[in-house]
């Protein structure tokens, strides 16, 4: 179903190694669906949201990838790599120490606290519940209006570079299916599928770098013509107007650096290295999307083992699009680094600039016909991935946290009914974002997202590092300090966004003491004004005790006393209530066969199991929450890990 | 503790590396390739993860040298609690086994936890 739509039938050499492409992949992707619906057991909280918690290290390490990359690093990172360097690339080299505090750090205290969401983790450390409905809404938020626009946004551009077709008839196709198997499958199925879809992303990805450098000269070719890629037309039609300076268009000096000056620099280094950090801690540790794979794992040295092989796939992303997108300016400098705006609206239909494009125009004017096919599965791989991940995170998100608050006696069947349902409302909603899209064509939406995401972040990061680490920090604290950091990031944001980011030609009206600081620097700033607003108020106000925070808090993580959990009360009012509700309630049995095939098709369970007794609980939740390794293999992922940071240690070392 | 020690161990590693790096491209632009440069930073931070293993390891042994003392001196009141709760002799030996096995795991973790 899928090629049909998306294999161009214009271009008739494409077509048949389209269709031939398109057509092993959705099968194996059909297979892997079918098989995850027989083995897992889907009708069951654990199974749908969790995969049965039986993931092993590789589709772990491939789906934490692939969920993080989506289309929008594709074009967002060549395009930034075309229009200033190599330090976008710091983005991705971060990470990689980052994957390694939330394998080593995080996640153990995640598992032993038995948690499923995030806001849950902060629910049972901290107790009341209004830290939990904020947390839940701000992700919400977050994700729809940042991971999903940013990659839609990305494979409209794609589709229309490269298609030329209808926005709307191509996006509304892709994200119905990937809202199929979404719902279908649950996070096992998502899992097995993004294992394919990386395979699928990097291959592609490294056969295009492969002709893009062959097309320039190799690696030494691109270093060398980078500087002097330059447009032709750089005077302005209407110089009453306004004039070209000649550092609108030509490359920056520091282009070929992954550390810029402090003070002068686009990513300054300070930010690069911190700033990125502390973003990347809400991202990778405390951010539902990537914890929820790791908690599927069978075991902690399975989600450190999979944290490791993410961390060696987040190596590629500078040599697979960064470097690409600096090709693309060095051979279509006229379109890429286009810089008159009524040229560049001609170009790619918006007058700030081009750079966008750059991957693209690769794709579209550089691979021979039926390799084009193969780039596009590419990008509907990564844009499938990413988005499937969001729906399946934020469907967890809304079932576990507000749902089971507005109906405490929802059972396991109706919590996965409501799952599905809300993402059908996600798709419903991200469908009618698509005008905005359009509208914020700019080429600005990309770096919208990375600010708004440094102005809200970073109070989350800051919360969940201290939840973790000081005992001390109790409720009130860190409410006041995620409302506080809140209110300081919208300051900032809500002026830059009405002021507008203006571009190289026409500078923004933003008065410099708003808009002065960059944005990474502002994430660092934030992030500890909100600790220390956290760690004042929580001193000032009763401490939570001990006996509250077994198996909370990574000191304590490996604490075999019992708990007396501070949410103890409600979930015990919950308990009762789906009890009382099972007895009332008659047991129906499915008769009809066309309800039967659908309870199956979408992984219901007809029978309901009855709600476990409290031994029985305790005897689970013990075997789930258990974070014991063998010794053997822990020291030879700890030794994987060193080896991975020293990588990365002299990558950075070397671009620098 | 020792994890958040050996993070600013490794964020120091970055910084005086960063430094390093912006003052070797203000004197003189091809004077160290950056493949050396990778080197030389890779060997300050094998050096520096050695250091901290170092130190945890000697931090951990003072700790340990004191367990037994402690544990011997524990022994008799456990015998005179023997005849009240015997949940309280379980709760403190898994103590006992909870202090050893962070000291062991930290032990092994800071080996590459130097971040």
């Amino acid at each position: 179903v899928g090629f049909l739509s998306v294999c161009p039938p214009t271009v008739a050499q494409a077509m048949p190694l389209c269709v031939y492409i398109h057509v092993i992949i959705e099968s194996m992707i059909g297979c892997l669906v079918f098989q995850s619906m027989c083995r897992t057991n889907r009708g069951t909280v654990g199974g749908y949201f969790l995969a049965g918690r039986s993931m092993i290290w590789w589709p772990v390490g491939a789906s934490l990838f692939a969920s993080n990359i989506g289309s929008g690093h594709f074009v967002g990172l060549a395009g930034t790599g075309a229009a200033n360097g190599i330090a976008v690339g710091g983005f991705e080299w971060n990470a990689l120490f980052i994957v390694l505090l939330l394998g080593w750090v995080f996640v153990p205290v995640y598992l032993t606290a038995g948690v499923i969401t995030m806001p849950q983790y902060l629910r049972k450390r901290f107790g009341g519940s209004r830290i939990r409905l904020y947390l839940s809404i701000i992700s919400l938020f977050l994700y729809i209006f940042t991971k999903v626009s940013v990659d839609m946004f990305s494979g409209a551009v794609f589709i229309q570079q490269a298609l030329g077709w209808n926005i709307y008839v191509a996006v509304i196709a892709l994200l119905s299916i990937t809202a199929l198997y979404t719902v279908t499958g649950g996070l096992a199925a998502l899992m097995y599928t993004d294992t394919v879809q990386t395979l699928v992303m990097i291959a592609g990805a490294f056969v295009l770098m492969g002709f893009s450098f062959n097309e320039v000269g190799g690696y030494d070719g691109l270093f060398d013509t980078y500087m002097q890629a330059t447009p032709s037309l750089i005077e302005s039609p209407r110089p009453e107007e306004y004039n070209i300076s000649a550092q609108c268009y030509t490359p920056r000096p520091d282009a070929y650096n992954l550390l810029r000056s402090p003070i002068t620099g686009d990513l300054p280094w300070p930010g690069v290295i911190f700033g990125i950090a502390v973003v990347g801690c809400w991202y990778w540790c405390s951010d539902q999307v990537i914890v929820q794979r790791c908690l599927a794992a069978k075991n902690l040295t399975h989600v450190k083992a999979g944290c490791i092989l993410c961390g060696y796939l987040k190596l590629l992303p500078m040599f697979l699009m960064v470097f690409p997108g600096m090709i693309s300016r060095v051979l279509y400098p006229d379109e890429v680094a286009c810089v008159v705006p009524e040229k560049c609206e001609e170009i790619c239909g918006t007058k700030v600039g081009c750079s966008n494009i750059a991957y693209p125009k690769l794709v579209v004017t550089l691979m021979p016909n039926g390799l084009r096919g193969m780039m596009l599965a590419v990008m509907l791989a990564a844009l499938m991935s990413s988005l499937a991940s969001i729906f399946n995170s934020s469907s967890t998100l809304f079932t576990m946290d507000i749902w089971t608050k507005i109906r405490p006696q929802a059972r396991d069947r109706e919590l996965m009914i409501v799952g599905r349902v809300w993402v059908l409302c996600i798709v419903a909603v991200s469908i009618a974002w698509i005008p905005v899209v359009q509208a914020a064509q700019s080429g600005q939406l990309f770096d919208y997202i990375q600010s708004v995401t440094s102005y809200l972040a970073p109070p989350i990061a800051s919360v969940f590092l201290l939840a973790v680490f000081v005992k001390r920090v109790n409720e009130p604290g860190a409410f006041w300090g995620l409302i506080g950091g809140l209110l300081i990031g919208l300051a900032r944001m809500i002026p830059e966004f009405t002021y507008g980011t203006g571009s190289c030609l026409f500078p923004s009206a933003c008065p410099s003491i708003i808009c002065g600081v960059h944005y990474l620097y502002f994430a660092i700033i934030l992030f500890f004004i909100t600790a220390v607003f956290v760690l004042i108020i929580s001193y000032c106000t009763p401490e939570i005790e001990e006996r509250h925070l077994h198996r909370l808090v990574f000191s304590l993580r490996n604490s075999k006393e019992p708990r007396d959990d501070l949410d103890a009360e409600e979930e015990e009012h919950m308990r009762k209530a789906r009890r009382e509700a099972a007895e009332n309630g008659t047991i129906k049995s499915s008769s009809s066969p066309l309800r039967r095939c659908f309870s199956w098709f979408c992984g219901v369970d007809s029978s309901q199991a009855p709600e476990p007794t409290e031994e029985e609980m305790a005897a689970a939740s013990k075997q789930l929450t258990d974070i014991s390794e063998d010794p053997l293999w822990k020291n030879i992922v700890n030794a994987n890990a060193l080896v991975m940071m020293t990588v990365a240690v002299f990558l950075w070392a070397h671009y620098a | 503790m020792k994890k958040t020690v050996a993070t600013l161990l490794l964020l120091l590693a970055f910084f005086v590396r960063t430094a390093v790096a912006q003052t070797d491209k203000v004197s003189a632009q091809r004077a160290i390739p950056p493949w050396l440069t990778g080197i030389i930073a890779v060997v300050v931070f094998l050096f520096l993860v050695f250091i901290v293993f170092i130190v945890n390891k000697m931090w951990c042994e003072g700790t340990s040298v004191e367990e037994p003392a402690e544990s011997n001196q524990g022994k008799p009141p456990d015998g005179a609690i023997q005849n009240g709760t015997s949940l309280e002799v379980v709760l403190h030996d898994m103590r006992d086994e909870g202090y050893d096995n962070i000291c062991l795991e930290d032990d092994a973790k800071v080996t590459m936890t130097a971040m």
